[in-house]
């Protein structure tokens, strides 16, 4: 199945496609997934086993590709999965200038912090990516930043060299996991600036904190679509309360990707 | 014409038990190369995580593998189409057919196969396993390597012996 703006399409076994999953259309065998799944791991599992435990391999160009199976536990958490049973691959799209607007209001505001939300594919790694270009590029002064690029998905980095445009002055820490990336990036990169993509808990929350307090700008972005949904998360309320973040994005949804809905302040939040 | 024939015989029986024992001590730097390789790919997967393709990269382009070719190959292939398939074909074309026995060609192979399926521990393990195979076959070469020298020394000897009682 291939979902995109037009809505989902079925491949049938001529290669053409169909609206309805009807008998032509191809069925996916075991052996298909299995392919595919040592394909998207370059034939080397080992490389990707720590992505693979999250539940998704990037691939070269900054695509990801998620995986369902069966999780393999031991006493540590997920250590593998088996069995797997489909990929949901995403295509990664570098669209330049689609954060023209928003750097324009950051840097009108004296560049503060910011955070962007909204719903799945509603472009928020997109508009990040776009924004590292805009301020550590010419537009921004080429600003120091630093971009905590933990799923390869902003930078798409391949053998050290970004794939995407970043921004001259933009440093690349691929792979790290947040909250050990950000307290090092602060420690030895000097930032002005640190881009994280989709924040997750409180304890990544806490490292950003602890940056806030360094006099760092952050620039992040989470999955929340509503007002409620941002105020429900305690990471959001954790860095409201720091009074660091004036402002939250709130983009669109998935028909509408990189386009901001509304913009909402920490006031207008109760917070 | 006797002396003619005398010598071609003690000629031929020399050539044959340098020959053999020729391919046997080359077989035997295969296999340990093959042992180093394995080791080498280890090393790379438990310290680095690198992919298969780098890995074949840096193998190929280092001096400690010259009689494994098929390393050159396995390095320049598109591994898209399946890096299983692409090994398999690169041992298949490797130079000095006859140094790798069946035994070699299929342990290279199996080897292959087996090859970035797995997390590190299981890769390590992988290639624990094959360096004890590929030490089984060194061994036995070995073995065979040292009895065809005394052979060698043997078969010498006693062509220069009929060589003289041609001559007498």
């Amino acid at each position: 199945m291939v979902s995109g703006l037009y809505g989902d399409v079925f491949v049938c076994e001529n290669s053409r496609i169909s609206f309805i999953p009807d008998s032509s259309v191809y069925t996916v065998t075991i052996n298909d997934i299995e392919e595919c799944f040592h394909c998207v791991c370059s034939y080397s599992v080992h490389t990707y086993q720590n992505s693979i435990r999250k539940g998704y391999v990037t691939l070269s160009g900054g695509h990801r590709a998620g995986i369902a199976g069966t999780a393999v536990c031991d006493e540590k958490g997920v250590s593998s999965i088996r069995d797997i049973s489909s990929i949901n691959i995403r295509i990664s799209r570098e669209f330049i200038g689609c954060a023209d607007s928003l750097f324009n209001r950051i840097k009108l505001n004296g560049m503060k912090s910011l955070i962007i939300a909204g719903p799945p594919s509603s472009g928020k790694t997109t508009v990040l990516r776009d924004l590292a270009r805009l301020i550590a590029g010419e537009e921004g002064g080429f600003q120091k930043t630093v971009i905590i690029d933990e799923r390869e998905e902003i930078a798409a980095c391949s053998n050290g060299l970004p794939g995407n445009d970043i921004g001259i002055s933009s440093d690349v820490l691929t792979g790290y996991p947040k909250k050990e990336s950000i307290l090092q990036a602060v420690r030895t990169m000097a930032p002005e600036n640190i881009i994280i993509d989709e924040i997750g808990n409180v304890d990544e929350a806490a490292a950003i904190e602890e940056g806030l307090n360094t006099g760092v700008n952050f620039f992040l972005s989470v999955h929340a679509s509503q007002k409620n949904e941002l105020l429900r998360r305690p990471q959001i309320k954790k860095l409201l309360n720091t009074g660091a973040f004036k402002n939250i994005v709130l983009l669109s949804d998935r028909k509408n990707p990189s386009q901001i809905s509304a913009v909402l302040s920490a006031d207008e939040l109760g917070l | 014409m006797r002396l003619a024939g005398g010598f071609l015989l003690a000629a031929s029986a020399v050539f044959c038990g340098f020959y053999m024992s020729d391919i046997v001590e080359k077989r035997c730097r295969v296999l340990n190369e093959c042992i180093s390789l394995v080791r080498y790919i280890s090393s790379l997967i438990e310290y680095s995580d690198e992919p298969i393709k780098k890995i074949m990269q840096k193998a190929a382009s280092s001096n400690e593998y010259k009689m494994l070719t098929f390393l050159n190959f396995t390095a320049d292939a598109d591994i898209s189409q399946g890096f299983e398939k692409v090994w398999s074909e690169s041992i298949d074309m490797n130079n000095g057919k006859l140094l790798f026995s069946p035994k070699i060609n299929e342990l290279l192979k199996s080897f292959g196969n087996k090859l970035g399926k797995t997390d590190s521990a299981g890769q390590k393990e992988l290639c624990n396993y094959y360096i004890k195979q590929f030490e089984i076959l060194f061994s036995a070469s070995n073995e065979k390597r040292k009895e065809q020298k005394r052979l060698c020394r043997v078969s010498g000897c006693a062509a220069a012996l009929i060589f003289l009682v041609f001559v007498i």
